[in-house]
């Protein structure tokens, strides 16, 4: 069974973009917690550790943490190897600087986003803020 | 969020892509913030020198910025970008990086960034008026010109520094309102504070109580330049702030506010914390860079004595303070007794081999030094300091 959820955020950072979600229940800094290099989480401490961020749609409640984040944001968008998109239940500055220098669609203000959105879901965000969840459901759940 | 004409226009790219570029990332950011409207600002002063920070890519975006035909609308001054860019070589940095760095602040240059390379730009390089609206990164600096000049700025990122400073705008939020620049918590200070160092552990104590709140602190406020730094440098190395009020009688409109009171006790655990390792070869001074008076002290103080050998002296200004003292003499007999005087530099963004612990007068270092490169420090008064590497 096929199951689409349609969610209305807020565009920080426009575009349109989609991929598999990747999703983590804690704060991200970019600077420190992800390989500027290959895009791997590094952070030992993070529920993504060892993950990719490679063309995923993260979602995350929110980034924290110091200012060089938006450079690395920068960086792994050169090196092809960023998110297709960021969703957060509340963008912060370092995060929305980084996405809109590198062009990475960034959606905020929807609540509870980490919590609705599923590992491995197929997520499409467009340029209005919305986001459109699919997720492949066995029949007995 | 409300714009203005021309801030529409900078929007809507007829002031060319890389005005458009930056009004777009300050939209965002007021966004994010619940901005109504942008505000003019004064200066701008920019992080995200240092090549070891924002790496090629950094150096990519900026190399573009300038093909798009940017350039600063209002007075702009760097951060350190780590290295001393005429004496690197005795910094031990190689050729290869010292490269990247030129092209970095080449790029900030044609962008009309002056590179003036230095983390205390009030001093006199970009000095604000009280009731300026700014758009700094730098935190430490941010939390000086707040706290100490009054005057406005947001403690912002390299990027949103440098996107103003393009714009000669920035969101109108957070510390650029009266209603955001109250205190919101107390600390009442049971001990006295007296040197450059102690206001320094009193910042990073402070820093580390408030978190992302203003604290109004109660306690004898700073009086030297010197002390000022050393309690912004503390306070932004272990809190989030843009901003501190400090005075000893703080009026009722502080009364009930949640109240921390810190004594002599907490002071000297912060101070123990970070002086563990007596045994260094290198002492550090200059974090923030240090003004004119420290550095005319320490030529006193040193006077005809020598550095041991095998022991180090490193002492950080900024470029323009580097030519004044120059001219004084006060430079060459510096070097007489072996310091090393370096301009531009910060020891804490720049790839500096260190072997050993650090000896340091500044809580910042020590902090940096520990948590970014894993460092052993040692932090002591300056004579302090200084005793264990004189002949």
């Amino acid at each position: 069974m096929k199951v689409k959820v349609v969610l209305r955020g807020r565009p920080i950072s426009s575009g349109e973009a989609t991929g598999r979600a990747l999703v983590s229940r804690m704060r991200i800094s970019f600077f420190g917690d992800v390989d500027r290099t290959t895009g791997r989480v590094i952070n030992r401490d993070l529920d993504i550790y060892g993950r990719s961020l490679k063309d995923v749609v993260f979602v995350a409640p929110g980034g924290r943490g110091s200012t060089v984040g938006a450079w690395i944001l920068y960086a792994l968008k050169r090196r092809g190897v960023a998110p297709a998109a960021i969703i957060l239940e509340k963008a912060d500055t370092v995060v929305t600087s980084g996405c809109i220098i590198a062009g990475i669609p960034l959606v905020d203000s929807i609540p509870r986003a980490h919590e609705i959105i599923r590992e491995g879901d197929l997520v499409k965000v467009f340029e209005d803020g919305r986001v459109v969840v699919r997720r492949e459901v066995g029949i007995l759940g | 969020m409300r714009l203005t004409e021309v801030e529409r226009a900078m929007l809507d790219g007829e002031m060319g892509e890389a005005t458009q570029l930056a009004m777009r990332l300050l939209v965002g950011i007021g966004k994010v913030e619940n901005a109504t409207r942008m505000i003019s600002i004064s200066s701008a002063h920019i992080s995200g020198v240092s090549y070891q920070n924002i790496g090629d890519e950094g150096l990519e975006f900026l190399e573009e910025l300038v093909e798009m035909g940017g350039r600063v609308r209002v007075p702009t001054t760097l951060n350190p970008c780590g290295i001393d860019m005429t004496r690197w070589r005795s910094m031990r940095i190689d050729e290869e990086y010292f490269e990247g760095q030129k092209r970095v602040l080449n790029a900030y240059v044609k962008l009309g960034a002056t590179p003036t390379c230095t983390c205390t730009p009030y001093l006199l390089e970009n000095i604000p008026a009280k009731g300026e609206h700014l758009a700094w990164a730098e935190s430490s600096a941010v939390i000086y010109v707040n706290s100490f000049i009054g005057a406005y700025t947001n403690r912002e990122g390299g990027l949103s520094a440098l996107a103003a400073a393009l714009t000669g705008r920035t969101p109108y939020y957070g510390l650029h309102l009266d209603s955001q620049r109250r205190p919101q918590i107390l600390i009442n200070v049971e001990a006295e504070v007296s040197s450059p160092l102690e206001y320094g552990l009193l910042g990073y104590v402070a820093g580390a109580i408030s978190g992302s709140k203003i604290p109004a602190i109660r306690v004898n406020p700073p009086r030297r330049i010197s002390e000022k730094k050393q309690f912004a440098g503390g306070f932004s190395a272990s809190g989030s702030s843009g901003m501190a009020i400090l005075s000893p009688n703080l009026t009722s409109e502080f009364e009930g506010l949640e109240t921390v009171d810190i004594g002599v006790e907490e002071l000297k655990r912060v101070r123990e914390l970070f002086a563990p390792n007596k045994d260094y070869d290198i002492v550090f001074m200059g974090c923030p860079h240090l003004d004119a008076s420290e550095v005319r002290e320490l030529a006193a103080f040193l006077r005809d004595r020598r550095i041991a050998r095998g022991k180090e002296v490193w002492v950080a200004v900024s470029r323009r303070l580097f030519k004044i003292l120059k001219d004084e003499g006060v430079i060459d007999r510096l070097r007489k007794s072996g310091v090393k005087v370096f301009a531009d530099a910060c020891l804490v963004v720049a790839p500096v081999a260190l072997r050993g612990a650090v000896g340091t007068d500044a809580i910042k270092t020590a902090h940096y030094l520990r948590s970014l490169k894993g460092v052993e420090v040692a932090l002591a008064e300056p004579w302090e300091l200084l005793a264990g590497v004189l002949e």
